[in-house]
């Protein structure tokens, strides 16, 4: 069992606001799932998402807990490229948005990330795709509902099951009566929420303590920190930005928000989200290199934002932490739900099973789905093995294998199915034999590198003549 | 070699302001949209 440092909030006043922002949540899902008719509205929102929900979605979905719970560790530990490392992962949104675009352009109708891999490579790779990618939503999920638990517990006190149950099921319950709907349109409240808090309790802390003070105790006390050349920091930094863009290129949670935004607005939508995201990292990390001055002393680095805003700002920070928390958490476990249900049901269910299927049974299928999907997520969540977690990061390098397969795939008409079955297959192979036999932080760049070589050869080897407009199934119904 | 304080200053206030102009955005572009009635 983990010990934390401090439960900041006491558990009733945790209680409380855990009911707030529950109701809160679940009667906007409803209501907002009202305008659900069809299943291009349950699951993409009706494809008509407008410039501010299209870009809060983007950025709140991307802010997760381990944005402002890791960040504060990295710049304990890694110092100021460690805060700069972790803001890299907004390179995946500023590179996904020109691709948002062609998506919709090339695909007006499509669904998901899968549809997009079958048509353009086949089969074969389509398979391999859904294995990364359903088991990449999957450990996602599982990583947010025992951070959602833990977090919970120890802001609070909130017994870590009772915490996880509760914002599994919320999540759950808003976004199978509202779709794409319901999580776009919370999304918009979380961003602001997020954003406002970050930038209140850094505020806080550069008003209570002045910032030259701190470089000189931080120089003084931990001067690797400050150090422009510290080699873990600048491999974090690559590691960081190749997962980032495989994550952000392959998952259907961004693809389906590509297919819901109305014409013309996903590049800029993804491109805002990115300067808006680029700066959370380190003004949520920053607050974790004033420890020292203040003399706070850390046992548990990953609480180590908490503490100091709750040390700061008292209990007004305390809440405030935990709103914004709860938020980034809500914001990404809906995402998931539903980005990874629409892959399950479309792909899975739709496409190899049931082609026949009325959209009507389809839309309970969805329902049955996520419910499956977050009961299975809650079980994996149930014993408390933190280091469960961890198996996020082996999804790495096989995220980062797809990242040139996709991207050549959306430009190169010669870019072939063999190239990118192999690129899928070597790429996580040698990634996942780097991430045990050198360390994590080169898994992903071995991954992304063998990728980029062998779709690039097959590419030029054994070239294929794609024809753009097999993308849009429309066209051939 | 270390970054330089002026550096850390602009890093840390640069991120505070850019945080803030990105509320200020998010309810611009939110009025907007609702004003054109293309919020979706």
């Amino acid at each position: 069992m983990t010990h934390f440092q401090s439960e900041i909030l006491n558990p009733v006043t945790g209680w409380i606001l855990l009911l707030i922002l529950s109701i809160a949540w679940i009667a906007l899902g409803i209501y907002w799932g009202k305008k659900a008719k069809d299943m291009d509205g349950y699951m993409l929102a009706g494809r008509n998402v407008g410039l501010a929900f299209g870009t809060a979605t983007a950025m709140a979905t991307w802010v997760t807990s381990n944005t402002t719970m890791l960040a504060p560790q990295f710049a304990l530990q890694l110092g100021i490229w460690g805060m700069v490392a972790y803001s890299t992962a907004a390179f995946g949104l500023f590179l996904f948005a020109p691709l948002a675009k062609r998506i919709k352009r090339l695909m007006p109708k499509g669904f998901t990330s899968g549809d997009f891999i079958r048509l353009r490579y086949g089969k074969k790779v389509w398979y391999i795709f859904l294995i990364i990618s359903i088991f990449y939503g999957f450990t996602w999920l599982i990583s947010m509902g025992m951070a959602g638990g833990i977090l919970m517990n120890a802001l609070s006190g909130i017994p870590y099951r009772l915490g996880m149950t509760v914002i599994l099921s919320v999540c759950m319950i808003y976004t199978i009566f509202g779709g794409l709907y319901a999580v776009i349109g919370t999304d918009f409240i979380q961003s602001m929420i997020i954003m406002i808090g970050v930038v209140i309790v850094g505020g806080a802390v550069l008003y209570s303590i002045d910032l030259d003070t701190v470089y000189q105790d931080v120089l003084k006390d931990k001067p690797m920190l400050l150090n422009m050349l510290l080699p873990a920091s600048i491999m974090a930094i690559f590691n960081n930005l190749l997962f980032g863009i495989g994550e952000v290129f392959h998952s259907n949670v961004w693809w389906s928000r590509a297919f819901a935004m109305r014409e013309g607005i996903g590049k800029k939508a993804y491109t805002i989200a990115g300067f808006m995201w680029l700066p959370v990292p380190i003004a949520a990390g920053f607050i974790a290199l004033t420890s020292s001055s203040l003399g706070i002393n850390i046992t548990s680095p990953d609480m180590v934002g908490p503490l100091m805003a709750g040390n700061i700002l008292g209990k007004v920070g305390a809440i405030i932490v935990f709103v914004v928390l709860f938020s980034s958490l809500a914001s990404s476990i809906d995402s998931l739900l539903a980005a990874t249900a629409d892959l399950i049901v479309e792909d899975i269910f739709k496409k190899i099973f049931f082609p026949a299927i009325q959209e009507k049974q389809l839309r309970n299928v969805s329902v049955y789905v996520i419910v499956g999907l977050t009961f299975l997520a809650w079980l994996v969540c149930m014993p408390r093995i933190g280091t469960l977690a961890t198996v996020l990061f082996f999804a790495g390098p096989m995220v980062a294998s797809t990242i040139y397969p996709i991207a050549m795939g959306l430009y190169w008409k010669n870019a072939s199915k063999e190239g990118a079955f192999w690129a899928m297959i070597i790429g996580s192979g040698a990634g996942l034999i780097a991430y045990f036999q050198i360390g994590w932080y080169t898994a992903s760049l071995i991954s992304a590198t063998l990728s980029i070589i062998v779709t690039a050869t097959f590419a030029r080897w054994k070239p294929a003549e794609f024809n753009w407009l097999k993308l849009d199934e429309s066209r051939q119904a | 070699m270390n970054f330089s304080l002026p550096f850390f200053n602009f890093l840390i206030t640069a991120s505070l302001l850019l945080l803030t102009a990105g509320v200020i955005l998010l309810l611009i572009m939110l009025f907007r949209d609702l004003k054109t009635k293309k919020l979706w």
